[in-house]
């Protein structure tokens, strides 16, 4: 059933608004440019780069780090690469570093 | 006062996850005479997404993400969702159909995505409002519309539904590909798997290659003296030279593959007989059936009214809302995007764009600026993978691949090569139905 | 037949914005105003700008009601876009479609090909496959022997898809021709045939893997006649797609001989026989 609000309802809604306000500081807090840039990242590194298997994770990894190695791909200097080099050379230098720090700065659990 | 306005910047360490397992604590708070929390019921807009895959279950997902206070509701029938990917390793016996299955508790549990089990009906777009079968309607302030594909009966002369449960086209992955693979159990040595492969657009441009290289592996280790038999209606197909090479490697001539100009292109299917007819009226008697027929956008989004005369939906690239009907975004296959192709990884990608497009108009911003990329992994055999890939950007108002980025895996790369990709492909399967359903098959 | 598209005829907006100037350009001033919103100046206005298109106008003021060009909207594939032509106008007793002329606006040269047809043709509806370079407009005019023209254009937008790579074959040019012809026929109705053949179609503007121009070698006609009488002909030119498909109607009015012939500019041909049977 569609749920609707009783008017009995809406005191309880007004305390909850008041939380509901704290949390709209998140939405300051997720750069939306940034996600959907880093959105296909995803798709093999887990969402937020979290994931660990053969695919290595990007999370929590050092910024440096991790804008030397895209670069690196993107400049055919990696060995053994398979398809991070294909990937790294669709973005500008800026982009990488912007990416870099993204996934530098998400926390682990 | 927009977001796009500031640059970027090193965000304060706030972790997203935790955020988001608070708003999974709230709804399971007592509710209060009856009713959720406001910061799960909706106060900064509604949007309803029809359609559990990858585009639907991605852009549910996402949308809550990028605003826990939006009522994303996903309706989608299905309990669990097959993938078509890795559909082709249950085909070819490295797979079990629970390891390509996937059920909507963590969309539910840990980002607030009202689930409701059952069917859109109807779209009544001036209304804003989506009708259920059970009769309920559903208003939205956007509607996500990834309904994938659905076969046009009949467009190939002889295969209609009746057909596909004798010829099995198994290109939405549950019942049909578990009909596919008995069949070719039940086949005997030395028969021959016919493949009829369709002309563009279809969902999955490398699929009916990878599935004649996984029939292939299984026949190599069960049937030995049989054979594939790949009918094409088109002369070039996603690549070529990879799976040619790969094919003879591995299977030496087990695969034949007719293209178009061979007289490849088949016009009519006795599915009784499982007989298929070519142009020139070549006849090819098979023993397994498997026809992937002409296909067009899931049949929802001509009730929406956003298809075009071609059965697809073109959408505008910077949002991916369609070009036709104000408020309803439409991602994945049934999608006109190209040259992005048809793929899970691309509905996934139009789905963070089309989220992040609802939740800047729902604030009354303008929309980030696009990003989309895509892998396809294939597998020719189990150590054995290939790849292509594409990065994506608008320019001059169009979806056009980066130059110089993307391409194919190398033609003449070491085996050694050839099974890291093999593995890189399980990984990002695992990875991208965690980034879609957040579950692990 | 693959599935085809009709595009809607080009909205005023579009035809405003553009062609206005055009028309002026053609002496037209006094004709304008209905000019600009006749069915003519609506349909199209890219063969009203290809010279090439021009030239097999004249003087003529073409119609585009009648004439259809099926293609897709958007093609992954630019060396062979499916295309059917048409002409469905009702016309005079005695008077017949001609010929039917395709360009590729877009293309390093626009002509595509150019189709003969006779009374025995039946129904003047022709389909091939068509190499288009690039994002274009493809444009057709059709005559009839009385000298009605037709011409209307479409666009159609060309993505290069990264997943397309070509195979290594070269095929041996003329092999294989194959002819479909209908069972049997009803004397003077249209049945459908399609034929197919493998050759190179090579362009001439190509460069092989040495960095030489690989020199241009395409089937440049197409004949077909019935018991003697030529009943259809195509002139081909390099935009025509490799391993040339040609699909066209015969109405023969009694049992015959069809025979069909390509011819290569070296000179080689290929010869095809088909029993058609007027039941």
């Amino acid at each position: 059933m569609n749920v609707r609000l009783p008017r009995a309802a809406t005191a309880v809604l007004g305390a909850c608004l008041l939380l509901g306000a704290a949390q709209q500081a998140l939405a300051d807090d997720y750069d939306l440019q940034l996600e959907v840039m880093a959105g296909g990242c995803a798709n093999c590194h887990g969402t937020d780069g979290t994931r660990a298997g053969s695919v290595p994770p990007l999370a929590g990894r050092d910024a440096d780090y991790l804008q030397e190695r895209l670069l690196a791909y993107k400049r055919d200097e990696v060995a053994d690469t398979t398809i991070m080099n294909r990937i790294a050379k669709g973005f500008s230098d800026d982009e990488l570093t912007s990416l870099a720090e993204h996934f530098a700065n998400v926390e682990q659990e | 006062m927009s977001v796009n306005s500031k640059p970027f910047q090193l965000r304060p360490g706030v972790s997203r996850r935790q955020v988001l397992k608070g708003i999974g604590a709230a709804s399971s708070l007592p509710l209060i005479g009856g009713f959720a929390p406001a910061f799960a019921s909706g106060s900064e807009g509604r949007v309803v997404v029809i359609g559990g895959g990858f585009g639907g279950a991605t852009a549910a997902k996402y949308l809550k993400r990028a605003n826990p206070n939006l009522a994303v509701t996903l309706v989608e029938p299905a309990q669990t969702f097959y993938t078509c990917p890795f559909s082709n390793l249950y085909l070819g016996g490295l797979r079990e159909m629970s390891k390509i299955a996937h059920g909507y508790d963590e969309l539910r549990d840990r980002f607030g995505v009202e689930v409701l089990h059952t069917l859109a009906e109807d779209i009544d777009p001036d209304g804003h409002s989506v009708r259920l079968a059970n009769g309920d309607t559903l208003q939205y302030d956007k509607l996500v519309l990834s309904p994938g594909i659905d076969i046009r009966w009949n467009a190939l002369e002889g295969y209609d539904e009746a057909a596909a449960e004798l010829a099995p086209h198994a290109w939405k992955a549950g019942p049909q590909t578990e009909l596919l693979r008995s069949q070719l159990e039940g086949m005997d040595d030395g028969g021959t798997f016919v493949l009829v492969a369709p002309e563009n657009p279809f969902r999955c441009p490398p699929g009916p290659y990878e599935r004649a290289s996984m029939v292939a592996h299984y026949l190599s280790q069960h049937k030995p003296n049989s054979k594939v038999l790949i009918l094409d209606a088109k002369d070039n197909f996603s690549k070529q030279g990879l799976f040619t090479s790969g094919w003879e490697q591995l299977y030496g001539d087990t695969i034949e593959w007719v293209g178009l100009s061979g007289d490849g292109r088949v016009t009519r299917v006795d599915a009784d007989n499982l007989e298929v007819e070519t142009e020139f009226g070549t006849v090819h008697r098979a023993d397994v059936l498997n026809v992937v027929p002409p296909q067009k956008a899931g049949w929802i989004a001509e009730r929406a009214g956003v298809t075009d005369d071609s059965g697809w939906v073109p959408v505008k690239p910077e949002t991916f809302e369609s070009q036709q009907v104000a408020d309803i975004y439409v991602v994945g296959d049934a999608t006109v995007a190209a040259p992005m192709p048809k793929s899970g990884f691309c509905a996934n990608a139009q789905a963070k764009v089309a989220a992040a497009a609802i939740v800047s108009a729902l604030r009354g911003d303008s929309p980030p600026e696009p990003y989309w990329s895509n892998t396809c992994y294939s597998l020719i055999g189990p150590e054995y993978g290939i790849s292509v890939a594409g990065v994506y950007r608008l320019q001059d108002g169009v979806i056009a691949e980066v130059d110089g980025s993307g391409g194919l895996s190398p033609s003449d790369a070491s085996p050694e090569i050839r099974q890291m990709e093999a593995e890189y492909a399980v990984g990002w399967y695992n990875a991208i139905c965690q980034d879609t359903w957040g579950t692990e098959a | 037949m693959p599935h085809s598209f009709r595009h809607m005829t080009l909205s005023r907006r579009r035809l405003l914005r553009s062609s206005a100037g055009g028309l002026l350009g053609l002496g037209l001033l006094g004709a304008v105003p209905s000019l600009l919103f006749s069915p003519a100046a609506l349909a199209g206005d890219a063969w009203q700008r290809l010279e090439a298109a021009q030239q097999v106008i004249g003087d003529a003021t073409p119609e585009s009601d009648g004439l259809t060009l099926d293609l897709p909207h958007v093609s992954e594939d630019g060396s062979a876009v499916a295309l059917t032509v048409g002409v469905e106008a009702s016309l005079d007793d005695g008077d017949y479609v001609e010929s039917i002329h395709l360009f590729a606006a877009g293309n390093p040269n626009p002509e595509v090909a150019v189709f003969h047809l006779t009374p025995l043709a039946g129904k003047p509806e022709v389909s091939t496959r068509v190499r288009l370079n690039e994002t274009q407009q493809v444009v057709a005019v059709a005559r009839s022997a009385e000298g009605k023209v037709w011409a209307t254009s479409r666009e159609v937008r060309i993505t290069v898809s990264g997943c397309l790579m070509r195979g290594d074959d070269v095929p041996e040019a003329l092999s294989n021709p194959r002819v479909s012809v209908p069972g049997s026929f009803t004397a003077g109705q249209p049945g459908e045939i399609r034929t197919l053949i493998t050759h190179p179609m090579e362009t001439g503007l190509r460069e092989g893997d040495d960095g030489e121009t690989l020199p241009r070698h395409i089937i440049e006609r197409f004949k077909v006649s019935v018991d003697g009488d030529t009943a259809f002909e195509a002139e081909l030119h390099q935009s025509v797609s490799a391993n040339p498909y040609l699909r066209f109607h015969l109405a023969p009015e009694r049992s015959g001989e069809a025979v069909f012939e390509w011819h290569d500019d070296t000179g080689e041909s290929a010869r095809e026989t088909s029993q058609l049977n007027v039941s």
